[in-house]
């Protein structure tokens, strides 16, 4: 399974939809909750004998909702899943900016390793 | 604490030249100090030119860290300002550069900053503010 196939894996243990950033459609309506993901990096590190062994996956992560209370928790627990499943996350997130005024979102940035 | 965007030392022959550096009796924080300065005066005009094309109120303009600043975190790292203030007005550059759930990032304003052009760019500008402090030292 790579990265991005663990990622949806974690976000569908919460039942709510995801996109992947930029691409929600325009005509589309915010659903009560959601996730965004965007693969913002992908280093290969671990050189040795002339190759790497390892590329770092580097996600941001939004998770929005118009329940305030949501987005306050739900990252904290996204964050915890994700360390549960072997991913490295950088802290509990920044608020982000929402197109619509009745939702509120985060973003956590996480990190995979993946063998090569 | 405010938050504030920084960037440290970003290539990999660092340890080596900072090694060499100490070993000629050259001031490492001198030379990390300059590098970092370079760092910042590299990446803010292009920040500032990025995001003239975004002027509704000029605060996020505002926001631009103009003078570098560098920190010791501890006595191995060093980190310089880099960026918008984002208390001090900077938070729409972080949905310019990232986007929403429906609108496009603006990435030459991100790649102002983070992009791999500028990243090699920064790795060879700290690797020359060392090296010139090494070869300033082994001419005596």
């Amino acid at each position: 399974m790579n990265a991005k196939e663990e990622l949806k894996k974690i976000f569908d243990g919460f039942g709510w939809p995801s996109w992947r950033m930029h691409t929600m459609p325009q005509k589309q309506r915010y659903p009560d909750a959601f996730f965004t993901y965007l693969s913002a990096d992908a280093p290969f590190v671990a050189h040795y004998n002339n190759r790497p062994h390892a590329v770092v996956y580097s996600f941001m992560i939004g998770f929005y909702s118009s329940d305030p209370e949501k987005v306050e928790s739900v990252p904290l627990e996204l964050a915890r899943r994700l360390m549960a499943a072997g991913w490295t996350v950088e802290g509990p997130g920044d608020d982000v900016k929402s197109d619509e005024p009745t939702h509120t979102g985060r973003r956590i940035t996480a990190h995979y390793i993946q063998r090569i | 604490m405010a938050k504030k965007s920084k960037m440290a030392f970003n290539f990999k022959e660092m340890e080596a030249l900072a090694e060499k550096l100490e070993a000629l009796g050259g001031s490492l924080q001198k030379a990390c100090d300059k590098a970092l300065h370079d760092t910042h005066d590299f990446i803010t005009p292009q920040l500032s030119s990025g995001i003239e094309r975004h002027h509704a109120t000029g605060d996020t303009e505002e926001a631009l860290q103009r003078s570098p600043h560098v920190v010791w975190e501890t006595p191995l790292k060093a980190v310089v300002n880099i960026g918008f203030d984002l208390e001090d007005g900077g938070w729409p550059s972080i949905f310019l550069m990232w986007g929403t759930p429906k609108m496009l990032p603006d990435n030459d304003l991100k790649n102002a900053a983070f992009g791999p052009k500028v990243r090699r760019e920064v790795a060879r500008i700290q690797r020359e503010a060392l090296e010139a402090a090494v070869q300033e030292m082994a001419k005596g």
